[in-house]
């Protein structure tokens, strides 16, 4: 009777004998599978340099937003000395700085303090460029110097060297001192001295104030 | 009459080619082709420095014009070598060859006082104090000609 059996194996022993559809199946992922690790291998490897767009969190740097200028300062404070080693100092509505390498600095409505031998003197300007070097501002608009002695200037387009304590410029110029308007083709005024010199048909006129007896 | 009935208070106007303002000296200095104007007197020179007073106001106190001075106003005419301008007591004077033109008349000598309020000029011969900065004065005579207007009748 062991022959008949031998022949009617269960289905368990059918799937079990060699050549059967379990074989096949090893035999085709004995091959697929290890295909299949690889190349998930190679996908992981690669992923984070191929795959742009939904899954990369990586921050792209020309898509955010970039500060133009270097430095921005609202109520911006500077302080320096002049050549005789006084104290001056600026303060600005605001101050921008553009780019690192040229030390000009923007300023808005600024006021410089400096000493002057009689006492401080203040210096206001709507707009200037502040050169941090050459510790000067070159205001192109209307700048105004009062001095404590009493001593005003008012003029346009000039350069203020707080170092020197001098205003320079080259452009025609026009302006009032205390004691009359005048304009000139370059000027030159030295704040401690309380000298203006205009050069270059320089006119001035003084209004007297008329008290003097007829 | 020359120069008369002149206001002294009226604003002055310079014209120059370089103008230095000595606030705390209170002067001005003025050199280049130096033009000052007031009130309908001209005065012209090399140079001129202005002395004025900072009280309440401005007040120009004095001017001094220096190097071949020309006052005109009007019809009249001034020249000098050097001119000195004071605009408290309103006078004129002018020293070194002054000549004083007036239409026709020509007056020229040593100095000449100019009285601006009375339009009353006085002509010296002598150069200022005598000292002769550089005028080669007639050796100190007075020179002038007048023309008298024609009588019509």
């Amino acid at each position: 009777m062991t022959t008949t059996t031998e022949h009617i194996k269960t289905k368990r022993q059918q799937f079990a004998s060699p050549g059967s559809s379990h074989d096949r199946n090893i035999r085709w992922l004995r091959v697929l599978l290890p295909l299949g690790v690889g190349a998930l291998g190679a996908l992981l490897a690669l992923a984070p340099f191929t795959m742009s767009g939904e899954i990369s969190f990586v921050l792209d740097k020309n898509s955010v937003d970039v500060a133009k200028e270097r430095m921005r300062v609202t109520e911006a404070l500077y302080r320096g000395e002049d050549s005789q080693g006084r104290p001056f100092s600026i303060k600005a509505g605001s101050a921008v700085q553009k780019s690192s390498q040229e030390a000009v600095v923007q300023l808005k409505d600024l006021s410089a303090r400096i000493l002057l031998n009689d006492g401080p003197a203040q210096i206001r300007a709507g707009a200037g460029q502040y050169d941090m070097d050459r510790e000067d501002v070159k205001v192109p608009g209307a700048v105004q110097v009062e001095s404590a002695g009493g001593y005003r200037l008012t003029t346009n387009n000039v350069t203020v060297d707080l170092k020197g304590r001098t205003l320079k410029s080259d452009a025609p110029v026009e302006g009032r001192t205390n004691i009359g308007t005048f304009r000139a083709d370059s000027l030159r005024a030295d704040m401690s001295e309380r000298t203006v010199t205009l050069d270059g048909n320089a006119k001035l006129r003084i209004v007297q104030n008329g008290l003097r007896g007829r | 009459q020359v120069f008369g009935g002149h206001n002294s208070n009226a604003p002055v106007n310079f014209d120059a080619g370089r103008i230095e303002v000595q606030d705390r000296a209170d002067r001005v200095v003025l050199s280049g082709a130096v033009r000052v104007e007031q009130a309908g007197l001209v005065l012209n020179s090399a140079r001129m420095t202005v002395a004025y007073r900072n009280t309440s106001g401005i007040e120009v106190d004095r001017i001094d014009a220096s190097g071949g001075v020309t006052i005109r106003k009007g019809g009249d005419t001034a020249t000098g070598n050097v001119a000195i301008y004071d605009l408290n007591r309103r006078l004129i004077t002018l020293v070194g060859n002054v000549t004083l033109t007036q239409d026709t008349n020509r007056l020229s000598g040593g100095r000449v006082i100019i009285d601006l309020a009375s339009g009353r000029s006085t002509i010296d011969g002598r150069a200022a104090g005598g000292s002769s900065i550089g005028t080669q004065d007639s050796n100190g005579r007075v020179s002038g000609t007048f023309t008298v207007p024609q009588r019509q009748d």
